[in-house]
């Protein structure tokens, strides 16, 4: 670095300030003194235009805004000597950033030093900046002339080791800037190259140009085996590159970690092969334990990498130099050194994941020294002894290793305790000998370590023990709950698990002394203060269950479903209140909503397997080994899902508010739909449009109700309206006790007037449509608001197939101008003065009615009024007439970005058998949209 | 209450401290030094900091920092006015200017301030007479014996604030009205907010235990006296006032007459503050002008507007300027001008500034072009300045009388004194 006094005395004036406005104040004095310099007319000397530009770096890396003396550093960088050329690339490097205006000036001067220039030291300055300023447009600029740098013939050593690194930072972030067809030959002479220090930065940028390419570069797997041979069996390198005696670690890992990307290679028969097994049989024989710390490091790097190859290479791979690597492992898992240990422990759990019985075998063997890493004073080598145990855990001996597993959570501390819980229930899910063990070792989980336990855990037993209902696991589940909930320090999650088995078949041993109905009660009631409020709704519903079971505790139990009407919990209060009415309701009705719960749905992939995916998805490395992991996890998954299809848990104990109840009354479940001949399908739609009307206009009123309903389809809705937005809940459920719906599809065409979101779980909207099975519905969740007036219901259509026909029905959903309404009350002066304002928009329309109206009709006629959120405005009424005052809300914004609403008013007026329905509003489009909407709901009366 | 006292100085060694309570510890400085003083954070945090659920309430004086720590949710005001009290007391004890090799050398004096004026944490008397009296430095220890019951009566009476047998060979009274003027102007000239704060200074040195009357020119008070001679004059509407605890409240409620016996010594009578009808000292007529990227010509215009009898002393007026300039050629028709960078701004002083007059600056500025061009936020301009025997509010006092039983005759002496507030800003 240059002599210059001033920037010393500057750099220690910063330094020795009190304060940091102390600080900020020199740094604005040196800028203003800076700038006045650089504007002066006569120009700077070498010197002083150095030292000011370092002044600027150095006040830009304190952190102060340096946004001139841009064009300075320019100079410098263009200028011939190379102390300034220094200086202009460090802050070039520093100060510059991608897209400033003076790259397009700098570019030049660059391009010049990259190719024009003799002098090793401006080409490697400007290969330098080219890595670190890493703009777009620097790149595409200069790619090209970096690339001409590195084959160049005649470049130095020391300008080729850069230019490679710096094409390995161009293609990071440019992957496409190279053809890399053209470019292999290219690499293979370097590869070619004497320079030690080129072959590892070759080595670096091939590395990187693989992991995207890998078939491009297969050719340069000779040339790698050639310079691991030297390396490593010749041991004939300069002293330079001998690194305690180990001739240059880094090249031979980079050499070996390329190889990993070609896993096939072992099994090619190129007469490379031997060379290679060669040289990893003389890394894996030849490495002996140094005194030397360095050393040992080294060759140790060296010689785990290796073994990753073998990993890789796999069955194609030599059995000897998997045996030999094993028995490496096999020692390094026991050494003394953390470092190592961890290496093992985790490049084992890589040799384990491959499948290979004979490997599998071997590792068995070191089944005590794992479970001993275990308690290892390093909680990252405990991890991977965890990891390293849970690949390696098979029929045979899962049962030792979930106890060994389970002997040590109580000992584990909290970091890993939640990792090893999942692991544990994975492992005794997926390797159970009997159900029975399966859940006695989840009920240990939990009493050990209850809180790591999350639900999904507890849900899947619950599921198991569910759909097993021909063995008497479902009795010994019973009496295993029964037993640890009679304990008084049992855990919530035993508790949980235990209400919701005791409620489903608590009935099981029910018969058997000391485990009577009341006596089951008693027992999870004792639990009920310490419990959380879930758990606590649970239990709530095995006692529900229980009532219809056992008669003579309801005495017992109505008491808390009384006092619980009060709970401050939202959920137990209504759960309690639902379960109490429920009693009143008659015997069949109860027995029918409180019989066992149905067996799971088996479709769905494992929660559990998600969790363990999430943890396996953590980084995305261009590391071959990552890939191959969570490949290998996904393999393993889907292996699972065929062996045990396990459904997820859906413990839904509490019935939906009953909307479409209509499936589990016996009248419906007679109706057997038509069957046509197989093979043509006909086609079906709504048949009766006055159902469909009278639908539609009970639903105007109403908050919710059947839209549509026929013998296949039943599609009810739900709806709630705020201002202008609005939430309708739409349900299309199969009726038809036949088969499944496909192909379900909703369609909702867009309508200007309303912005609409949909969420859709099924994919009911999906162009490819879903399947509905008899019983279930498809839910469909519409957010809208209205933008602007209208008087038209927006359309929709739900069409589907099942065995013998298409379906489809053409509906339209109630959201009418009416919905989006909100009641105004007025007096009869406002009333009647706004009446006649709005007199010129208005709509009016006749209706007749099945009967003469009378004043109980008339009090329909209110109600209607009402339901459809009016304000009633009784001054100006008489006996046959009805008049509502409301403002329709829009989403859409006025000139003042206020929310436009339009004011409506209404009048019914009765006469014999008819109504003269009148809407007045300030645009003539809503008056007509109010009118239609309050005539169709009158024709319904 | 505050738990522990410490004087630190700017490199975070403790001068002095007392604890009195045993929740925190002395490794509470540690904290402190390490996250503030050595962070360079003082000058610029808030002088309330938690840090390790400790609550650091300081100040500083010249190279001192006066910390208190506490645990307790304390009312951080009456900490700091104690933090304040204590400055005070220490300046009179020390002199004005006292350094941490003075606080050194006076260790026994610090304890025995630092015991009497606070107990257990809760702040105690801090009345400097009183404390005089009592604690020395070291000459007229014999008589506190004999004074104890004095003490108790002293502390504990109704006038708490001045001790009976006081003599004076000469009965004086000096006032002083301070006022300060915060203005911000808009760039079209509007006023936008617009107020004087004032206080009324004494220093009595009176004998005996006399009552003192004291009037202004009050409005409410000017306009009851509508019979007296002053009727016809306007007064100056007074928004509120504060009073030092001699003032008789009760007093000035029924009929707003200021009367009290006083401290004897120098106290602040009374503050006070007003928003209307004020009589700004000094008119600026700005012109701001960018002409592209690299220049800006200014042109400053600022008139006396007080009568041209007084004077304006050390005006100092900021004219702000870009970040990027470069260059500024100044010319002014009196007083100096320059470009200060640390400031951004362009200071020009007058150290005296007759009234009536006016001066102009004109200055051509030239700015380095930025790479990533930003438009300049143009803070506004700001005036400092004092102005002796004027009053922005028009206050001024009209009588102070003063009664004792020995009816001796009283010499007053009144000063007045504007001086721009914190903020005294026109926008460009």
């Amino acid at each position: 670095m240059s002599q210059a006094r001033g920037l010393q005395n500057f750099i220690s004036d910063l330094r020795n300030a009190k304060s940091k406005e102390d600080e900020s104040k020199r740094v604005s004095k040196e800028l203003a003194n800076i700038r006045s310099k650089f504007t002066a007319s006569s120009s700077l000397s070498s010197y002083q235009k150095k030292k000011y530009v370092w002044k600027l770096v150095y006040a830009f890396m304190l952190g102060y805004d340096v946004d001139f003396g841009h064009a300075e550093v320019v100079s410098l960088v263009g200028s011939a000597k190379y102390s300034e050329k220094q200086v202009g690339y460090v802050a070039m490097s520093l100060l510059l950033k991608a897209g400033d205006s003076m790259m397009n000036m700098i570019v030049n001067s660059i391009r010049n030093d990259l190719v024009g220039s003799y002098d090793d030291a401006a080409t490697s300055l400007a290969l330098t900046s080219i890595a670190n300023v890493s703009g777009i447009e620097l790149m595409q600029a200069l790619h090209v002339e970096v690339q001409r740098v590195l084959v160049s013939p005649n470049a130095t050593p020391a300008v080729r080791k850069k230019a490679a690194l710096c094409l390995l930072r161009l293609i990071r972030q440019l992957p496409d800037s190279i053809a890399s067809a053209d470019f292999a030959p290219h690499i293979a002479n370097l590869l070619q190259d004497r320079h030690y220090g080129v072959l590892t930065s070759t080595m670096s940028l091939l590395i990187g140009l693989t992991s995207k390419h890998e078939q491009e570069y297969e050719t340069m797997i000779p040339y790698a085996i050639h310079i691991l041979s030297t390396l490593v069996l010749k041991k004939s390198v300069s002293p330079d590159y001998l690194y305690y005696r180990t001739p240059s670690p880094w090249l031979q890992i980079k050499l070996l970690r390329f190889l990993q990307y070609y896993p096939e290679l072992m099994s090619s028969g190129e007469a490379y092969v031997a060379t290679l097994k060669q040289c990893l049989a003389r890394i894996l024989n030849d490495t002996d334990v140094s005194d030397s710390i360095n050393k040992s490091n080294a060759d140790h790097a060296v010689l785990f990498e290796a073994i990753s190859t073998i990993v890789v290479f796999g069955d194609s791979g030599d059995e000897d130099l998997q045996l030999a690597a094993m028995r490496l492992l096999g020692k390094f898992i026991s050494v003394r050194e953390p470092n190592i240990r961890y290496l093992g422990l985790m490049t084992m759990s890589r040799l384990a994941v491959l499948h290979n019985n004979t490997n599998k075998e071997q590792i068995k063997t070191f089944q005590s020294v794992v479970v001993h890493s275990l308690k290892d004073a390093d909680i990252s080598v405990r991890r991977r002894a965890l990891d390293l145990l849970f690949v390696m855990c098979d029929q045979t001996n899962a049962e030792s290793i979930v106890d060994e597993l389970i002997t040590y959570l109580v000992a584990a501390d909290a970091g890993i305790r939640e990792q090893m819980v999942l692991k544990i229930a994975v492992l005794a899910e997926k390797f159970a000998t009997s159900k029975k063990w399966y859940v006695d070792t989840i009920l240990k989980l939990i009493s050990i370590s209850g809180d790591q336990v999350s639900d999904s855990i507890w849900h899947r037993v619950i599921v198991i023990v569910t759909n097993n209902s021909d063995d008497d696991l479902q009795q010994y589940v019973a009496t295993t709950m029964f037993d640890v909930c009679s304990s008084k320090n049992a855990h919530v999650k035993a508790v949980a698990v235990g209400s919701y088995v005791l409620g489903e078949f608590g009935f099981l041993i029910a018969e058997e002394a000391g485990k009577s109905g009341e006596v089951q009660f008693q027992v999870l009631h004792q639990h009920w203060p310490l419990i959380d409020t879930n758990t606590q709704g649970i239990m709530l519903t095995a006692f529900a269950k229980m009532y219809n079971l056992y008669e003579e505790i309801r005495p017992i139990i109505d008491p808390i479903f009384a006092k619980l009407k009060t709970s401050v919990d939202v959920e137990l209060q209504q759960r309690s209140n639902e379960y109490r009415v429920l009693g009143s309701l008659g015997p069949e009705i109860m027995e029918d909503i409180l019989r066992e719960m149905p067996a799971f749905d088996t479709q769905k992939v494992s929660t559990l397997e998600i969790a363990l995916d999430q943890e396996h998805s953590d980084t995305h490395d261009v590391n071959v080994f990552k890939k191959k992991d969570s490949e290998a996890a996904k393999r393993g998954s889907k292996v699972q899902q065929l062996q045990q299809p396990e459904p997820e848990i859906l413990i839904q104990p509490e019935p939906e508010p009953d909307l479409l109840g209509g499936f589990d009354e016996p009248e419906i479940a007679a109706i057997v739909p038509p069957t046509p001949p197989p093979g043509n399908k006909t086609s079906v739609t709504c048949n009766d449009p006055a159902a469909v009307a009278a639908g539609f206009a009970k639903l105007l009123s109403t908050p919710q109700g059947v839209l549509f309903q026929n013998e296949y389809v039943q599609v009810g809705v739900k709806q709630e309206f705020r201002g202008s937005q609005g939430r309708v809940q739409l349900f299309a459920g199969n009726m038809c006790r036949g088969g499944d719906f496909t192909n379900f599809k909703i369609t909702i065409p867009e309508v200007p007037y309303l912005r609409t979101a949909i969420q859709d779980e099924m994919g009911a909207t999906n162009p490819a449509g879903c399947t509905v099975s008899p019983k279930q519905q498809a839910r469909l969740m519409i957010m809208a608001e209205a933008i602007a007036p209208y008087s038209e219901a927006p359309a929709f259509t739900i069409t589907f197939e099942t065995a013998n026909a298409t379906h489809s029905y053409p509906l339209r959903l109630p959201i009418v101008p009416t919905s989006f309404t909100e009641p105004v009350t007025v007096d009869k002066a406002a009333f009647m003065g706004r009446w006649g304002q709005l007199a010129p928009k208005e709509s009016q329309e006749i209706v007749t009615v099945s009967r003469t109206v009378d004043s109980a009709m008339m009090q329909q006629v209110a109600a209607l009024l009402t339901g459809m959120k009016y304000g009633r405005c009784q001054e100006v009424d008489s006996p046959t007439t009805c008049s509502g005052c409301g403002t329709m809300k829009t989403g859409a914004k006025d000139g003042q970005g206020n929310p436009i609403s339009v004011g409506c008013l209404v009048r019914i007026e009765a006469n014999a058998d008819k109504f003269r329905v009148t809407a007045r509003t300030l645009h003539p489009v809503v008056s007509q949209g109010v009118k239609e909407t309050f005539c169709k709901a009158l024709k319904m009366l | 209450m505050i738990s522990m006292l410490y004087l630190m100085n700017t490199k975070g060694d403790i001068v002095i401290s007392r604890q009195y309570r045993d929740d925190v510890s002395a490794s509470t400085a540690d904290t402190f030094r390490q996250k503030i003083v050595a962070a360079k954070e003082a000058s610029t945090s808030a002088p309330i900091r938690i840090l390790d659920s400790s609550t650091f309430i300081f100040t500083r004086h010249l190279n001192i920092y006066f910390v208190a720590v506490t645990r307790s949710n304390v009312n951080p005001s009456l900490v700091l006015e104690y933090l304040y009290q204590k400055i005070r007391v220490l300046q009179a004890y020390l002199g004005e200017k006292f350094t941490e090799d003075k606080v050194r050398n006076n260790f026994t004096l610090l304890y025995e301030l630092f015991d009497e004026t606070i107990d257990f944490g809760y702040p105690q008397n801090t009345s400097i007479d009183v404390l005089k009296m009592y604690i020395n430095l070291g000459k007229q220890r014999q008589k506190i014996a004999e004074d104890q019951g004095s003490l108790t009566s002293q502390i504990t009476g109704a006038i708490d604030w001045r001790r009976e047998g006081i003599r004076h060979k000469r009965n004086e009274v000096y006032i002083d009205v301070l006022e300060s003027v915060n203005l911000l102007l808009s760039a079209t000239g509007s006023v936008l907010r617009q107020e004087v704060t004032g206080s009324v200074m004494m220093n009595t040195k009176l004998t005996g235990m006399p009552e003192c009357k004291f009037g202004l020119n009050d409005k409410l008070v000017v306009e009851k006296d509508k019979n007296s001679q002053h009727a016809g004059k306007s007064g100056v509407s007074i928004d509120d006032c504060t009073f030092h605890r001699c003032v008789s409240l009760g007093r000035f409620d029924a009929d707003r007459t200021i009367t009290f016996i006083p401290p004897d010594g120098e106290f602040e009578l009374m503050k006070y503050r007003v928003t209307d009808n004020i009589n700004l000292p000094f008119r600026i007529i700005a012109a701001i002008q960018e002409d592209g990227q690299t220049r800006v010509s200014i042109n400053v215009k600022c008139t006396a507007t007080f009568s041209e009898k007084l004077f304006a002393s050390s005006v100092t007026l900021k004219i702000p300027v870009p970040s990027n300039t470069a260059k500024c050629k100044i010319k002014c028709t009196m007083g100096r001008a320059k470009y200060v960078p640390e400031e951004s701004s362009i200071v020009f002083r007058l150290k005296r500034f007759q009234g009536q007059s006016e001066c102009m600056l004109a200055a051509d500025v030239t700015l380095m072009p930025l790479v990533r061009a930003k438009a300049w936020s143009r803070p506004p301009l700001s005036l400092d300045f004092s102005v002796p025997m004027f009053t922005a509010s028009g206050v001024h006092v009209r009588f102070l009388k003063v009664f004792d039983k020995s009816g001796y005759t009283t010499n007053r002496w009144v000063r007045y004194i504007t001086k721009s507030g914190s903020s005294y800003c026109i926008r460009i």
